[in-house]
């Protein structure tokens, strides 16, 4: 058992739940993964949790957004995880290793030991991006 | 780098100290964000109450944004107060003083900037204020942690290092591994460092050895980077010996107690000083007339009331005096002198003087004897029952020697009969020892001569062998000159004896020849509750037999 500090933040692209979010002012920002087709969720399940600690408003000529982040420290156990889909890897150098790969993997968690390929280190930063069309995840040590 | 109070003083260069980091920024943000708080809810409270423009969202969740904003603010601690080393000895600091964070960080250590040319006065310039990151902007919180190993590495501020070569000014020193909080990156440029500069106090070098681990602050920082040793990183020393006397008892050796200080060098040579006691600090202040500068160092010696001669560190045992490793160079020192006390000697009844005993006897412990009587001795006589009493304040281990001798035409040997009430501890030990004075036996092999005398010559057999006779009726029979444990059994076996803890032995002389002296010889030790730590013993002696004449008794305490 390890214990580890989650760290959230998230992107509302509007000022849409305004009235939502100020109404849970001390609640959590939670993180689910959705697998859906044709509006079917097929697995729900949640990845995230942290407390609400900050929530900051931005203004540009036309578009406002919300950014939520906040902390959460957890107690987990480190699992091992193999990445598929690696389409770079950083084996050498002074740099911490690093690997990113097509495929996300929802399971990873900071902390988790990664194998990526030959190599092989403890994940310490994992960022996750999908799109309608493409998706990536970077690992870090 | 950084600003602290002084709270308290602990003595000797310690102090609890808080370390004053800038608030500025967090007060002006809490004020800020107040005012944008009342001013949010003041629109919040204007609003129509159908909100047409729909309005009430938006201000809500920046109502909620500042409070968050607020909350992260007032998380950030108090000031804290920590324990912390003044780099020289300055031992009078109060108010606001600059302190050290060593490798420029306050997680590495902290110690308070040497006090002897200013105080340790804060200087806003050279040591700056510590900042609560959370006060900061994202863009200066990022800057700070990416800067921050650069920082250390090109632009050193302080590190920790221990001396390995020293000659007068300047030493040779090896730097402690130092490695940034930030990814963990070496920032040492350096790990040896030759030729420093030592500056502390008005004695520089003088005050430090080879072995001492010391601060090391660089000047000209991001240029030369010039490092110069200013202090230790614990336990500053003084520019001169300083040395804190306590007798064995507990009682601080001060100028009515103390018989003399002496210094000498390697050499053997007693050095012209004069000392005074610093009633403050409670160290005597050493002045040298010349210089101490021996390498070899030197010894100290110092003696007091009651107390034995010492030498440094506590050492009173001629055996132990004179060794190298006791030699010290100038810095600051407390020991223990030995208590060592022999009072209220008493003789019941009161009797005449008889010759000197033996000196063999009261000579063959090597030094510190006390007797409980001069070298004249008594005469008791048959049929009374004499008693002797001491009283032994002692603060180290020593031993007791019960003897009754018998004076016959000038020989002086055990007598026939020889009674000591001891009270004994665990593990103590009780032993007996017997000489030949005319040389027929040695202290090791005369056992055959303590065989059991025929009745016929005397005709008492309760005294005629060599027994320790215990209350409890152990009659065991130890070797001559062995000192015997006291056994479990042997204690708290008196029957009505107010303390359940007295021992009795009993000693006949069965050697046929009658030229034969000895004693009984109790060892008081370190452990023992009722015999150690200057607590008062009163010891006694009896001679029970009826038949014996002429003899004394003699109580010999000493400590090895």
């Amino acid at each position: 058992m390890t214990r580890v500090q989650n760290y959230l933040s998230v992107a509302v692209p509007s000022l849409n739940h305004a009235g939502e979010i100020a109404a849970r002012l001390h609640g959590e920002l939670v993180l689910y993964k959705v697998i859906s087709e044709n509006g079917i969720a097929y697995q729900h399940e949640e990845i995230a949790r942290v407390t609400l600690d900050n929530i900051q408003i931005y203004e540009g000529g036309r578009n406002r957004s919300v950014v939520l982040d906040g902390y959460k420290n957890v107690t987990k156990t480190p699992k091992e995880i193999f990445l598929k889909g690696i389409t770079y890897r950083k084996t050498s150098g002074a740099a911490p290793a690093a690997a990113r790969t097509v495929v996300p993997d929802t399971y990873l968690e900071p902390g988790d030991t990664v194998f990526a390929g030959s190599k092989t280190f403890e994940a310490r930063a994992v960022t996750i991006a999908v799109g309608p069309g493409s998706s990536q995840m970077d690992v870090e040590a | 780098m950084g600003k602290g109070e002084i709270k308290t003083n602990l003595g000797d260069g310690q102090y609890s100290v808080t370390l004053l980091s800038n608030r500025d920024a967090v007060e002006e943000n809490l004020a800020r964000l107040d005012a944008m708080l009342a001013d949010v809810e003041a629109q919040i409270a204007d609003l129509p109450i159908d909100d047409p423009d729909f309005e009430g969202p938006g201000l809500r969740l920046l109502r909620a944004s500042i409070i968050k904003q607020k909350e992260t603010l007032e998380l950030i601690q108090d000031d804290q107060t920590v324990t912390a080393w003044c780099a020289d000895l300055s031992t009078e600091l109060t108010g606001i003083v600059g302190t050290i964070e060593i490798n420029g960080d306050p997680e590495a250590g902290i110690n308070i900037r040497p006090g002897y040319a200013d105080d340790a006065a804060h200087d806003p310039e050279r040591d700056g204020q510590l900042v609560d990151i959370r006060s900061m902007t994202p863009v200066q919180a990022f800057c700070n942690l990416a800067f921050l190993p650069g920082w250390q590495k090109w632009m050193p501020t302080y590190r920790i290092g221990e001396i390995t070569e020293i000659e007068e000014d300047t030493c040779s020193l090896t730097l402690d591994v130092a490695t940034s909080s930030q990814q963990s990156l070496d920032i040492n440029e350096k790990m040896n460092l030759d030729g420093v500069q030592i500056e502390y106090m008005e004695c520089n070098g003088a005050a430090f050895a080879v072995g001492d681990r010391v601060i090391v602050e660089y000047r000209d920082r991001g240029l030369a980077n010039t490092p110069v040793v200013i202090g230790f990183e614990q336990e500053p020393q003084p520019c001169g010996l300083q040395i804190k006397l306590t007798r064995g008892d507990g009682t601080p050796v001060n100028a009515a107690l103390l018989t003399y200080i002496k210094v000498k060098d390697s050499t053997g040579a007693y050095q012209t000083i004069t000392y005074n006691l610093n009633l403050d600090t409670g160290y005597w202040e050493i002045e040298p007339e010349d210089p101490l500068d021996d390498p070899l160092k030197y010894w100290i010696e110092y003696q007091c009331t009651d107390g034995l001669y010492t030498q440094y560190p506590g050492k009173y045992k001629a055996v132990d005096l004179g060794s190298p490793g006791n030699r010290v160079a100038i810095g600051r020192y407390e020991d223990t002198i030995p208590y060592w006390k022999v009072e209220a000697q008493t003789t019941t009844p009161d009797a005449d003087q008889i010759h000197q005993l033996p000196a063999a006897w009261w000579q063959a412990p090597s030094s510190g004897v006390a007797r409980s009587s001069d070298y004249r001795y008594r005469y008791i006589y048959a049929g009374r029952t004499y008693e002797k009493s001491i009283v032994v304040k002692s603060s180290i281990p020593y031993r007791v020697r019960y003897a009754v001798t018998d004076d016959f035409q000038g020989t002086y040997y055990i007598g026939f009969g020889f009674h000591a009430e001891l009270s004994p501890c665990d593990g103590e030990t009780i032993g007996i020892a017997l000489w030949d004075t005319s040389g027929k036996c040695t202290l090791t092999t005369s056992s055959t001569c303590f065989t059991e005398r025929p009745s016929s010559i005397n005709s008492d057999d309760e005294f005629s062998k060599i027994t320790v006779t215990t209350s409890d009726g152990d009659t065991s029979s130890p070797s001559p000159k062995t000192l015997q444990a006291v056994k479990p059994e042997w204690v708290n076996d008196q029957a009505g004896s107010p303390t359940g803890t007295t021992h009795f032995i009993q000693i006949a002389n069965s050697c046929p020849n009658g030229s034969w002296y000895g004693y009984v010889e109790y060892e008081f030790n370190e452990d023992c509750e009722a015999g150690y730590d200057s607590v008062e013993e009163t010891l006694a002696a009896q001679p029970v037999h009826n038949k014996i004449a002429d003899a004394a008794i003699v109580l010999i305490p000493f400590y090895d």
